[in-house]
């Protein structure tokens, strides 16, 4: 009887452990899936760690290992804006816009270039170099490289 | 009204690069150029003593205001330059300061290179204290933060070491080591504490400061803990009262050594600083052949604590509690009355903001003593005729506009 009972428990317990896997598997990739990071051709390889992408984007990393210049794009506004910058900065969009203007403010750095739409990201990317931003996961990225955040 | 005019016009003029935000970055041969801006206008009242060298207690305007311009020549270089004016009270009175302009060389993403005219790294908000829009509050914490000392601790003209160090799993370091020398403002509080105890400059006011800041963005997300440590020297010359008599200041000891921290978790943000600040010098009358020496100084601790929640996008509060406490040593001239060793300050804010280069914040201030009026934090017996209170209301309005 005893034995029984521990062994329902035992399924429960994996069940569980299975339900909160798969729950992970949804919802990680989901906040993930909405949000491609972009590169120009100049930019080497094909991943970027979360920690370099986010001293990339507070400008406190500013070329890359080879020594390259690297110089982050951001959207203006929107949905992909609010998750990117919640997923790989850690900061709110306005408190990642009150940092970039404490910056500017005390001639530690320029604001760094936005536009409004994807396509405009995905064309200043392009033809600049060490340039690297973040679209829709949707949005053609044609002409540049796209980079696994891992 | 000359206030009132001032701040209507400057916040007008302020409106039109507002609104053409994106008419501000351009390219010269290849180099991109950004023009940015800020003007801020205020009005504070107060219940019983006048503050910060305004006729508060009868509600007086003030306001600030910035323009910098700044291009990456070079991947690695960058030059810039900002110019600043103020008018409140008897602070600044319009005069245009030149806030910083310096070159920034960054060799590497762990050390870099600033030589000119650079803003001075103390604590949280020391180089941003004038930027009014980057904080949640009307007026910052002035136990840390006189308003009336901006000028000497703002910037310094010299250079700073910095640079940004990954240390793994164990987040960020970033580091800036700086020397160089302190401006004299014949319009700052620095001159309006010597003032107050029947100083007459016959000098100009030298000094130099050294120290360095340091901060770690820890593994935790959204945490954030400094330290800052600067020495200071100063000197100056100066009559005292009716008598003719010369007497010479010189530091010996000015040492502030800061800890302060950051904690952000969504849309709260908390923040606290405690302050070490130690004062010593030497004040020598020249009588000839027999100069006296007097060795005057002061232990000052200050700090705050503080927390703010943005409600949504145009509404954010916040409360802080600033704590400020001199205990004078040798005193060159007694202080007596009620609340002349601390300031105990009480606030709470709202801030609006209705646009994304518009904020509008309504403070309450509730303030215990007064301090010492040697020490410039906002109390001076020039403003005060009538002898100062223990106790300060005040209700300050403010707003900003900046592109």
């Amino acid at each position: 009887m005893t034995a029984a009972r521990n062994g329902r428990a035992k399924r429960h317990r994996k069940l569980a452990w299975k339900l909160f896997g798969l729950l992970l598997c949804v919802s990680l990739p989901s906040t993930a899936a909405n949000v491609k990071v972009i590169a120009n051709l100049s930019v080497k390889g094909s991943q970027v760690s979360p920690a370099n992408l986010k001293s990339i984007f507070l400008k406190t990393k500013t070329s890359l290992n080879d020594g390259s210049h690297v110089e982050p794009v951001l959207l203006k506004s929107g949905a992909a804006h609010e998750a990117f910058v919640k997923q790989y900065v850690g900061k709110t969009t306005a408190g990642l816009e009150t940092y970039y203007r404490s910056r500017v403010f005390t001639g530690k750095g320029l604001m760094p270039q936005r536009f409004a739409s994807d396509a405009e990201v995905v064309e200043y990317v392009r033809k600049t170099k060490g340039a690297i931003g973040y679209v829709t996961a949707e949005a053609s990225a044609e002409g540049v490289r796209i980079l696994e955040v891992k | 009204m000359k206030g009132l005019v001032t701040t209507v016009a400057l916040l007008a003029g302020c409106l039109v690069p507002s609104l053409l935000h994106g008419q501000v970055n351009f390219n010269v041969a290849g180099s991109q150029i950004q023009i940015h801006g800020y003007l801020s206008g205020g009005w504070a009242y107060s219940s019983d003593n006048n503050y910060l060298t305004m006729n508060t207690s009868r509600g007086s305007f003030f306001t600030e205001g910035g323009l910098n311009a700044s291009a990456q020549v070079t991947d690695r270089l960058r030059v810039g330059a900002q110019v600043y004016d103020r008018y409140i009270g008897d602070l600044g009175k319009g005069k245009v300061y030149l806030d910083w302009a310096f070159a920034d060389y960054r060799l590497r993403d762990w050390i870099g290179f600033r030589a000119g005219k650079v803003k001075t790294p103390l604590g949280l908000f020391n180089d941003t204290q004038d930027q009014e829009f980057l904080h949640t509050w009307a007026l910052l914490p002035q136990a840390t933060y006189p308003a009336d000392l901006r000028s000497v601790n703002i910037a310094h003209a010299g250079g700073s070491v910095y640079g940004n160090i990954s240390i793994n799993r164990g987040g960020t370091l970033s580091y800036e080591a700086f020397a160089g020398s302190v401006s004299d403002d014949p319009r700052g509080g620095y001159r309006y504490g010597i003032q107050a105890q029947g100083g007459k400059l016959t000098s100009g006011i030298t000094g130099r400061v050294a120290g360095f800041d340091l901060r770690w963005n820890s593994p935790i997300p959204g945490l954030m803990l400094g330290t800052s440590l600067a020495y200071k020297h100063g000197s100056f010359q100066s009559t005292l009262g009716a008598s003719p008599r010369l007497f010479s200041y010189s530091t010996t000891l000015d040492r502030n050594l800061v800890f302060y921290g950051e904690y952000t978790r969504g849309n709260f943000r908390a923040e606290a600083e405690y302050r070490d600040h130690t004062r010593r010098a030497e004040v020598t009358a020249e009588i000839p052949g027999r100069p006296v020496v007097r060795k005057p100084g002061s232990d000052e601790p200050a700090g705050f604590i503080s927390g703010a929640y943005r409600l949504s996008k145009w509404m954010e509060v916040g409360s802080y509690y600033s704590h400020y406490h001199v205990t004078l040593i040798n005193p060159v001239v007694p202080v007596t009355g009620p609340g002349r060793d601390h300031i105990h300050d009480r606030v709470v804010t709202v801030r609006f903001d209705p646009a994304h280069f518009w904020d509008l914040k309504i403070e309450g201030h509730f303030m215990d003593g007064v301090g010492s009026p040697a020490q410039a934090h906002g109390f001076y017996p020039q403003n005060n005729p009538q002898g100062l209170q223990r106790t300060t209301r005040m209700l300050v309005v403010r707003t900003g506009w900046y592109f």
